[in-house]
């Protein structure tokens, strides 16, 4: 199962074959947990929102055709997920405290991660999904070229722009004094 | 190289400085050491990138995979072979159904139709068979009923002509004979019938039946009824108040 493509396991997931969605869980509900966490900052939600995303494969699989690339499907589908959650909740504007960064990791480095994420929340949408999907879920930037239907040059530049823009956010909240 | 050519390879230099072009790479490191901003600003973005890349990614807990596992056991549950049929097969089996039902109706349609055909046609030979059969046997009463039978009907058979000419006459009550006559005039149009009538014009023994006879016949056929007139004068077995009813019938006609 590990050589299949994601495509060939959607065209089985699409005969009505449900077994293959969990070939698709396996690969992706790390990287969208991520996603979603890094993006809502709430683990709880998170979560549900990764199970909605996998489920929303099989209420819309019709839709995915042998032209696309599943990766970018997904990611617009846990796009909309996302805005369906912020637009319910309302909780995208708020930066929580309590964040639980990682129960493996240590207090300091928590504490580190805390207010690196509190100055991630702080960068306007576009450039804040940029630094997640390809600091956080390792997206190419060929694929978020494709993802926004533009060119490699104009996400470079729109990446350069994020990481200066954030750059000045976190040297303001940089109580360590780690840069 | 210029600070804002640095600023177009920054990114590149973060990410994977192996796939940029040695000189280029180069030329990149010789201005940051040259410039104190550029190379300011490189050292931040490269610690914040490092930084970034040093963020470990969050674990999903293990029920995280149990309770996807536990929603798509129930997916399939819902979504079995059945239902997955028929739903890929609505369509056929919706134009099945419908085809079942038309053809249901339609057979059970020309059924009751061929019934009541038959039905009818067993009625008609029921009301036959039960008329001719008190036509030859029954009372008065019954006979003249049975004679109403003929009302509504266009034609008359052969068999009836034939039970109706002999109680026209030769049956013992003047009313039913009388009846018959009535019954038979419905049907002057068949030339059968009319010749029955004519016939016993001449052979009547009852006068009240072929007064009403004469009076049947004269408004059919003018020329026909003088004639039939003429007969009833010149037979001297004619009843003498039917002549002298014949003769001033005549009169008016000529």
């Amino acid at each position: 199962m590990e050589n299949l493509s994601d495509e060939y396991i959607m065209k089985k997931i699409r005969q009505g074959d449900l077994d293959y969605l969990a070939y698709i869980f396996e690969r992706y509900n790390h990287q969208m947990l991520n996603y979603f966490f890094r993006m809502s900052l709430n683990y709880e939600d998170s979560r549900d929102l990764t199970q909605s995303l996998f489920f929303r494969i099989l209420k819309y699989k019709k839709s995915f055709n042998q032209n696309m690339i599943f990766k970018h499907w997904l990611y617009k589908m846990a796009r909309n997920i996302l805005n369906d959650y912020f637009n319910k909740n309302k909780k995208y504007i708020s930066i929580q405290d309590d964040i639980n960064i990682n129960s493996n990791n240590s207090i300091d480095q928590a504490e580190q991660d805390k207010f690196l994420f509190q100055a991630i929340a702080k960068l306007p949408d576009e450039y804040k999904e940029l630094i997640i999907l390809s600091r956080f879920c390792n997206y190419k930037q060929s694929e978020l070229a494709e993802i926004y239907d533009t060119t490699i040059a104009s996400i470079k530049n729109k990446l350069y722009r994020a990481l200066i823009k954030l750059k000045e956010i976190y040297f303001q909240t940089d109580k360590y004094g780690l840069l | 190289m210029k600070c804002s050519d640095i600023k177009l390879l920054i990114i590149d230099v973060l990410e994977n400085p192996s796939a940029i072009d040695p000189e280029l790479q180069k030329q990149f490191f010789e201005h940051i050491k040259k410039c104190p901003n550029c190379a300011d600003e490189f050292e931040k973005l490269k610690a914040l990138n490092n930084k970034l890349l040093q963020v470990k990614p969050i674990k999903p807990d293990s029920n995280l995979k149990n309770e996807f596992s536990a929603k798509l056991e129930k997916e399939k549950f819902n979504s079995g072979n059945s239902l997955k049929f028929l739903i890929q097969n609505s369509y056929k089996i919706a134009a099945g159904i419908l085809l079942f039902i038309m053809g249901s109706l339609f057979g059970y349609y020309f059924t009751q139709i061929n019934k009541v055909a038959h039905l009818r046609q067993e009625l008609e030979e029921l009301k036959h068979s039960y008329t001719s059969t008190i036509l030859r046997e029954q009372t008065t009463s019954a006979k003249i009923k049975a004679i109403n039978y003929f009302n509504g009907k266009t034609s008359i058979d052969d068999d009836f002509i034939h039970i109706l000419d002999n109680i026209l006459n030769y049956d013992d009550n003047v009313n039913v004979r009388l009846a018959a006559a009535k019954a038979l005039f419905k049907y002057s149009h068949q030339e059968k019938v009319k010749s029955v009538l004519v016939k016993s014009l001449k052979n009547q023994s009852e006068p009240m039946v072929q007064i009403e006879l004469i009076n049947g016949l004269i408004y059919q056929n003018k020329s026909e009824a003088i004639h039939y007139l003429e007969t009833i004068i010149n037979n001297k077995n004619s009843n003498s108040i039917v002549k002298q009813y014949a003769e001033n019938k005549i009169k008016i006609l000529i």
